[in-house]
């Protein structure tokens, strides 16, 4: 039982809070997420505190004054970084109460500890909570409380140390970056160790078994210590009859793994050398977000970690959704695949793809959730029986343009999910209105009069409403048609039929009516012209 | 004031300077050891103490395309390590705002107007 601590007991004491920060410092590092996460508390504590025992090594070991001067000048002095700094606000408040003491007990201890915090409260000017200030004001407050049924300086420590614990497990609801990231303050997790190490110079036990008693931090077992290169957290929406064997993957993958949650949402956590089979296992069972990438190892550039972050959002991004569309015609083909869509499946007008053809290119692809533009009319039931025909889920985007379907690849977002490009993209094509210019086939008659087999014909809603010997004619009538209703950008599709022509009619009409004019060389066949006016 | 770009392919952001400012002064009040923002007007004598509404004043930056510099005009609390506090604030108002904003900080200049206790 200890009562009384002397001068000589701080130099034993600061060599303990130094053991205790170097057993957790990798763990401390690895869930350093704010205020800037760069991995580095765990390493600025320990040092801040090496500082503190070279200054008082030069000090008078029977002189509780000399001590005390020298840890408020030592961590001052050597402070390091934010959490550093914080701390040594935190000693300069405990030392100012205990250096006019001949020895300190419990009185004077609960003393020193709220001084401590209040100091170090003083020192910003809008303290964060759910950091080390926290966890110092919930531990001082109970140094207070429970001060008078303390018989000894180790139940008292020890209570306070509990205390200090159950505020770390509380920061993740006050600082919501550390709920995202799944950890507890770093610093404050650096306070909590010292108090350890406090308390394990007071019993003389070893470290190991204080940490029972105040139970384990709230990382997974054995977080940040093994030698993995990565920490991945994300959210995983899948069924929960897949998670099972998610898990186990996860195992021979990696280490500190956590999959935690249920009804289709999970928070997945591990470390690992292999981030991109982790990826590639989670967007087998499901749908992946809010992806975190921690480059464990130490004074890795930030930008490096960043880049990485990026790679793998990209990559999970890409291998969640798949995009097939119908279309003909080069050009077109190209400007599709520049915009994401996967599978091109040839096809258009009175050349429809057959619905086998159609789901070839779904099961062709990785993803196990593919959206289907038709971009023909007549090529709809052919994309929406192939759901009955696949395990995989597929959406049909009901594009009956090859504009409609360019409108809704604009609004396709290669970040966002599933349902949410489903609903965005549908939502798109309403936005589209179509024109197209063609040959006709034979003689006929129309609203217009006669039709000519060989006149150039502008179709607008299923209607014809311009004819004309001169194809330029044929498209300028049923732009002046199309315009009439207003718009602001006007998509050009060349087909094969006008390609080499002159435009530059058809393109000073649209600039004089205010249009932002797109021209796409799209070569392809039966329409000489389409245009897409939004 | 003027203002920043940020282009995605998506579309393109801009962001006003006075954003930018706030950000960054907001980034102050809440770093360990600053306990004040001074004019950058008061370069000499008693530094003006600023309430919160007018972070903005403690605060000067300059843009160049996609990348912005600050300059924080601060107060730091007496007995503190006035260089530690500087490095930690340098450090985290150029995550806040490349993290916030996606602009690239090229440069952060604290300059310590004066050090008071509380």
């Amino acid at each position: 039982m200890v009562e009384r601590l002397r001068a000589g007991d701080l130099v034993g004491m600061v060599d303990a809070a130094i053991d205790a920060l170097r057993l957790h410092k990798e763990e401390i590092n690895a869930m350093n997420v704010f205020p800037v996460p760069d991995g580095d508390t765990g390493t600025n504590m320990l040092l801040t505190m090496q500082a503190v025992k070279e200054a008082v090594g030069g000090a008078d070991h029977q002189d509780m004054a000399s001590i005390c001067r020298a840890i408020s000048r030592g961590s001052l002095m050597g402070a390091r970084g934010n959490s550093g700094v914080v701390l040594s606000q935190i000693l300069k408040g405990m030392t100012e109460v205990m250096e006019g003491r001949e020895s300190l007990d419990v009185e004077a201890m609960a003393e020193a500890l709220s001084r401590g915090a209040e100091v170090a409260y003083r020192a910003v000017m809008k303290p964060v909570e759910g950091t080390i200030l926290t966890v110092v004001k919930a531990a001082s407050e109970e140094g207070k409380r429970i001060k008078d049924g303390c018989a000894s300086l180790e139940q008292w420590l020890s209570g306070v140390t509990r205390k200090a614990k159950e505020a770390l497990d509380q920061t993740p609801e006050l600082l919501p970056v550390l709920k995202e990231a799944g950890v507890v303050d770093a610093g404050g997790r650096g306070l909590l160790a010292i108090f350890e190490g406090f308390l394990a110079f007071l019993t003389g036990e070893e470290l190991g078994e204080i940490e029972e008693e105040v139970e384990q931090a709230g990382l997974p077992a054995g977080a940040g210590v093994e030698d993995f290169r990565y920490e991945a957290q994300f959210i995983l929406h899948c069924k929960d009859s897949r998670v099972e064997k998610f898990r186990e993957a996860l195992h021979r993958l990696g280490g500190s793994v956590l999959v935690v949650g249920g009804d289709k949402l999970y928070r997945v956590h591990v470390h690992t050398d292999q981030l991109g089979k982790v990826i590639e296992e989670a967007s087998r069972v499901g749908r992946l977000s809010d992806v975190e990438i921690t480059d464990l190892r130490e004074q890795v550039e930030e930008a490096g970690r960043r880049a990485a972050d990026a790679e793998v959002r990209a990559a999970a991004a890409e291998k969640q959704v798949g995009v097939v569309a119908v279309a003909v015609g080069e050009g077109i083909k190209e400007v599709l695949s520049s915009m994401g869509v996967d599978r091109i499946v040839n096809g258009g007008q009175s050349m429809n793809p057959s619905t086998a053809e159609l789901l070839e290119a779904v099961d062709a692809l990785p993803q196990d959730r593919v959206l289907l533009i038709p971009n023909n009319r007549n090529i709809i039931p052919a994309a929406e029986q192939t759901k009955a025909l696949t395990n995989k889920e597929v959406a049909v985007i009901p594009a009956t343009t090859i504009t409609e379907g360019f409108a809704a690849m604009v609004a396709f977002d290669p970040r966002a999910g599933w349902e949410e490009n489903r609903v965005r993209m549908t939502e798109a094509l309403k936005g589209v209105r179509t024109g197209a210019v063609t040959t006709a086939v034979r003689d006929s008659r129309c609203g217009l009069g006669k039709i000519k087999k060989g006149n150039y014909i502008g179709l607008y809603r299923g209607e014809i409403v311009s004819r004309s010997e001169d194809l330029e004619e044929a498209a300028l009538h049923l732009l002046r048609r199309m315009t009439e209703e207003g718009g602001e950008i006007v998509s050009v599709i060349v087909g094969e039929g006008a390609a080499g022509r002159d435009h530059r009619n058809i393109l000073r009409f649209l600039e004089e009516k205010g249009l932002e004019v797109e021209v796409i060389d799209g070569g392809q066949p039966v329409y000489h012209y389409i245009f897409g006016l939004e | 004031m003027g203002e920043a770009n940020a282009s995605g392919e998506l579309g393109k952001i801009t962001i006003k300077d006075e954003v930018l400012a706030d950000l960054a002064g907001l980034t102050c009040t809440r770093c360990y050891g600053i306990v004040g923002m001074a004019s950058q007007s008061f370069h000499e004598g008693v530094a003006e103490l600023l309430g919160r509404e007018s972070l903005r004043k403690g605060v000067r930056l300059r843009r160049r395309e996609d990348a912005v510099s600050f300059d924080l005009y601060v107060i730091v609390k007496a007995g503190l390590n006035i260089v530690e506090v500087a490095h930690n604030l340098i450090e985290q108002v150029r995550y806040v705002v490349e993290t916030c904003t996606g602009l690239k900080v090229d440069d952060v200049q604290v300059h310590v107007q004066g050090v008071r206790e509380s």
